[in-house]
C-alpha cells in the first residue's frame, strides 16, 4: 500500500514538474514573440488597406494617417431572424486632413465554401477604388477566381442612378457584373456584399463622417504609413460636420488620382497583352 | 560513425515515416496543395521532432513508466506551441497557409512514435540523428507529394507559373480526392521499389 | 433550431472530417478493415469527441481566455483530451467490461486522433457558443463514423479481390478513400 502511494506521488510530482517547466518556457516564448505577432497582424491589415486605397505616382498611399487606429465598427440591420452583420470603417486622411476615403471591411456570409472577407476601398461618395479579398474558402480554381479578373469589374463602380452593382444574370436590365462561369454563388456572394456595404455607407454617411471627426484627436501617425516627407500633422480641415466642400475637394483630388491609376492600369494591361503575344510568337516560332 | 549515418538515413528511405510507416498522413494530405506549404510543414515538424527527441532522451532516466506518454505529450506540445508562436510572428504568410495543422503537429503520430520507440531508449546524439533523419524523410515525402499536386492542380511550382495561359489545371488534384489518390500511388510506388529491391537481393 | 441542424448536416456531409478536412486519417486507414471494429471505433469517437468539445470549450472561455493564456491552448487541450480518454477507459472498464474488451486498444489510440484536437480547436476558431460547439463535436464525430464505416464496408469487400502486389494495404485504401472523397464532394453547396 505504501509502495503504491509512493509511486503515485512520484508520478504526479514528476509530471507536475515537467508541466511547470514547460509552462515557463512557453510563457517566455510568448512574451518574446507577442509584439512581433501583433505587428505581423497589423501589417497584414495595413497591406489590404493600402491596396484598396489610391496611391500616388510612386505607388505610395495618398493617405498619411493610421487608418487601423481610427477604425470603428457598426452593425448592419438585418431582417428578422438573421444575424446583424458587422461592417468596419478605416478612414483614410491625406496630409492636410482631407478625407481621402475609407477602407471598408465586410464579411460575406453567403460564400460557397464559407465566409468571404472583403476589404473595399471607397471614396467619400461611395465610389469604389479597389477591392481586396482578405479570406475565402471557395473552390480552388473556380470560386477562387473572384480574386482575379472578376474583382477588377468593381473598380470605379458606385451605387447611384445606375445601381449596376448586380450580377448581369440576376438583373438583365441594370446588372453590370459578369459572374464567373461555374462559380455563380461565389460571384454573387462578393457582388451582393459589396453592394450591401456601399448601400450602408451611403445611407449612414453623415453618421460615419461624424465618427471620423470624433476620432480626429485620437489619431496618430506611424512611420510605416507615411511617405518620405515625414508629415505628422493630422487634423481634419473643418470641424463643421456637414462641410460638403472639404468632402468635394477630397473627392475631386482622389478621383483625379484614381482616374490616373485606371489609365495606368489599362496601359499596363495593354503592355502585358502585347508582351504575352510576343512571347507566344517566340514560342511558336521555336 | 557509420552507426550515426545508419540512424540518420533510415528515416529517409527505408523507414520513411510517411510512405513506409504511414505516420503523419493528416498534415501530409491537408497542406500539400503547394510545395511551399509542404516544405514549411515538413521543416516545422522536423524541428519539433528533433527537439522533443533530444529532451525525451535527456529525461528518459527519470520519467516513471506510467506517466511517460503524458510527459512526452507535454514536451511535444510545448515545442509545437513555440513553433506556432514563432511562425505567427516571423513568417505570417506561411502561418496563415498552414493554419489549423500547426497545432495538430502535436498529434502527428510520427513524433510521439519516435519519442516512444527510440528517444526514450537511446542516447541524446542518436536520438538527434534519428529525429533529423525521420523529419527530413517526412519533408522529402511532403515535397514530392506537393510537387505533383501543385504542378498538376495549379500549373505552378513554388508559386511560379509553369504553363501558358491556355493550361487548364486539373483542379481535382488540389482538392481532397487528389490528395488521397496521389498519396496512394506514391505508397504503391515505394512498395513496388522495395519489393524489387528485395527480390534482387534475395536472388 | 435550423442553425443547429445545418451545423450537423454540414459537419457530416459537406465538410466531412475525414474526407474533406483530413482529420482522423490514421485511425481511418488503420481501423477500417472490418465493419465491426470500425463501428466500435466510431462509437468511441462519438462519445469522446462530443465530451471533449464541451470540456475544451469551457476550459478556453473560463480559464484560458479570461487570463490571456490562449497561447497555452494546444498544450491544455491535448492534456484535457488525454485525461478524458484515460477517464473514459477506466469508466467503461468498470461499467461495461464487455464493451471495454470489444474496443480494446482503440480507446487509448483516440488520444492521438487528430480529429479530436482538431475539432476542439475549430470550435474556438469558429467562435461557436457552447451549444453550437457541442453540436459540432457530435456532428463531426458522426461524420467520422459514417466515413469509417462506409470505408470498412468497401475494404471488406475489396479484400476478397486480387489487387496488384504493390497496391496491397494502405495504397489501395488511400485510392479508395480518394474515390469516396470524390463522391462526398457532390454534397458541397448543400448548405448555403
Amino acid at each position: 500500500m505504501k509502495k503504491q502511494t509512493k509511486s503515485i506521488v512520484r508520478n504526479v510530482s514528476v509530471l507536475t514538474l515537467i508541466t511547470i517547466v514547460a509552462g515557463f518556457a512557453l510563457a517566455l516564448t510568448f512574451n518574446l514573440t507577442r509584439d512581433k505577432i501583433a505587428e505581423a497582424e497589423r501589417q497584414e491589415m495595413l497591406k489590404s488597406i493600402r491596396f484598396v486605397l489610391p496611391k500616388d505616382d510612386q505607388g505610395n498611399p495618398i493617405f498619411t494617417n493610421a487608418p487601423d487606429r481610427m477604425k470603428f465598427t457598426m452593425k448592419m440591420e438585418a431582417p428578422e431572424g438573421e444575424v446583424h452583420e458587422e461592417i468596419t470603417f478605416f478612414p483614410a486622411l491625406a496630409e492636410d486632413g482631407r478625407l481621402v476615403g475609407f477602407a471598408v471591411k465586410a464579411i460575406s456570409k453567403i460564400g460557397y465554401g464559407g465566409d468571404i472577407g472583403l476589404m473595399i476601398g471607397i471614396d467619400p461618395n461611395g465610389k469604389i477604388y479597389e477591392t481586396y479579398i482578405l479570406s475565402m474558402l471557395e473552390t480552388p480554381g473556380l470560386g477562387t477566381k473572384i480574386n482575379e479578373d472578376f474583382k477588377d469589374q468593381f473598380i470605379g463602380k458606385s451605387i447611384g442612378a445606375d445601381d449596376n452593382l448586380i450580377l448581369k444574370k440576376d438583373d438583365r436590365k441594370k446588372g453590370d457584373i459578369d459572374a464567373i462561369t461555374g462559380a455563380t454563388i461565389s460571384s454573387r456572394a462578393m457582388t451582393n456584399t459589396v453592394r450591401k456595404a456601399i448601400n450602408f455607407y451611403l445611407e449612414n454617411k453623415t453618421e460615419i463622417i461624424e465618427k471620423v471627426v470624433e476620432k480626429d484627436d485620437k489619431a496618430n501617425v506611424s512611420s510605416d504609413v507615411i511617405d518620405d516627407t515625414g508629415n505628422k500633422s493630422l487634423h481634419i480641415e473643418s470641424k463643421d460636420k456637414t462641410d460638403t466642400d472639404a468632402i468635394t475637394d477630397a473627392t475631386t483630388e482622389a478621383t483625379r488620382a484614381y482616374e490616373k491609376k485606371k489609365s495606368d492600369k489599362s496601359r499596363n494591361k495593354k503592355n502585358r497583352s502585347q508582351h504575352l503575344r510576343k512571347r507566344k510568337k517566340e514560342r511558336s516560332g521555336k | 560513425m557509420s552507426k550515426i549515418w545508419q540512424e540518420f538515413s533510415k528515416g529517409i528511405f527505408k523507414e520513411n515515416p510517411l510512405l513506409i510507416l504511414l505516420l503523419g498522413m493528416c498534415p501530409a494530405l491537408a497542406v500539400t496543395t503547394a510545395v511551399e506549404n509542404g516544405i514549411g510543414m515538413g521543416l516545422a515538424s522536423t524541428f519539433v521532432l528533433v527537439c522533443s527527441n533530444i529532451v525525451v532522451s535527456i529525461i528518459r532516466g527519470v520519467i516513471p513508466n506510467k506517466v511517460r506518454i503524458p510527459a512526452f505529450i507535454v514536451v511535444i506540445a510545448s515545442f509545437v506551441t513555440i513553433v506556432d508562436l514563432f511562425l505567427n510572428g516571423y513568417m505570417y504568410e506561411l502561418w496563415k497557409s498552414l493554419g489549423l495543422f500547426i497545432p495538430l503537429i502535436v498529434v502527428n503520430c510520427m513524433i510521439l512514435g519516435r519519442a516512444e520507440a527510440f528517444a526514450s531508449r537511446n542516447s541524446i546524439m542518436m536520438s538527434f540523428f534519428d529525429g533529423l533523419g525521420m523529419g527530413l524523410g517526412f519533408t522529402l515525402a511532403l515535397v514530392v507529394l506537393s510537387t505533383f499536386r501543385e504542378i498538376l492542380g495549379n500549373g505552378t511550382f513554388f508559386g511560379i507559373k509553369l504553363f501558358g495561359e491556355g493550361f487548364e489545371p486539373a483542379v481535382l488534384m488540389i482538392l481532397p480526392p487528389g490528395a488521397f489518390i496521389t498519396l496512394g500511388f506514391m505508397v504503391a510506388g515505394v512498395n513496388a521499389i522495395n519489393k524489387r529491391r528485395e527480390e534482387r537481393s534475395g536472388k | 433550431m435550423t442553425e443547429l441542424l445545418l451545423i450537423i448536416v454540414s459537419a457530416v456531409l459537406v465538410n466531412n472530417f475525414v474526407l474533406s478536412r483530413f482529420l482522423g486519417i490514421c485511425p481511418f486507414i488503420g481501423v477500417s478493415k472490418k465493419v465491426e471494429t470500425a463501428t466500435g471505433m466510431g462509437m468511441a469517437v462519438i462519445f469522446v469527441m462530443t465530451l471533449a468539445s464541451m470540456i475544451t470549450w469551457i476550459v478556453e472561455y473560463y480559464l484560458l481566455d479570461p487570463f490571456n493564456l490562449s497561447f497555452l491552448r494546444t498544450i491544455t487541450f491535448i492534456l484535457v483530451i488525454a485525461s478524458l480518454v484515460q477517464l473514459v477507459e477506466m469508466t467503461v472498464q468498470k461499467i461495461a467490461p464487455p464493451l471495454y474488451t470489444a474496443l480494446g486498444i482503440y480507446l487509448p489510440l483516440i488520444t492521438t486522433n487528430c480529429a479530436i484536437l482538431g475539432c476542439a480547436i475549430l470550435n474556438i476558431q469558429k467562435n461557436y457558443s457552447f451549444i453550437e460547439a457541442s453540436i459540432f463535436g457530435f456532428g463531426s464525430s458522426l461524420g467520422f463514423t459514417l466515413a469509417i464505416v462506409l470505408f470498412a464496408g468497401i475494404r471488406q469487400r475489396l479484400s476478397l479481390y486480387r489487387v496488384p502486389k504493390s497496391m496491397e494495404g494502405a495504397a489501395i485504401a488511400l485510392i479508395t478513400a480518394g474515390i469516396l472523397s470524390l463522391a462526398f464532394l457532390g454534397f458541397s453547396g448543400l448548405v448555403k
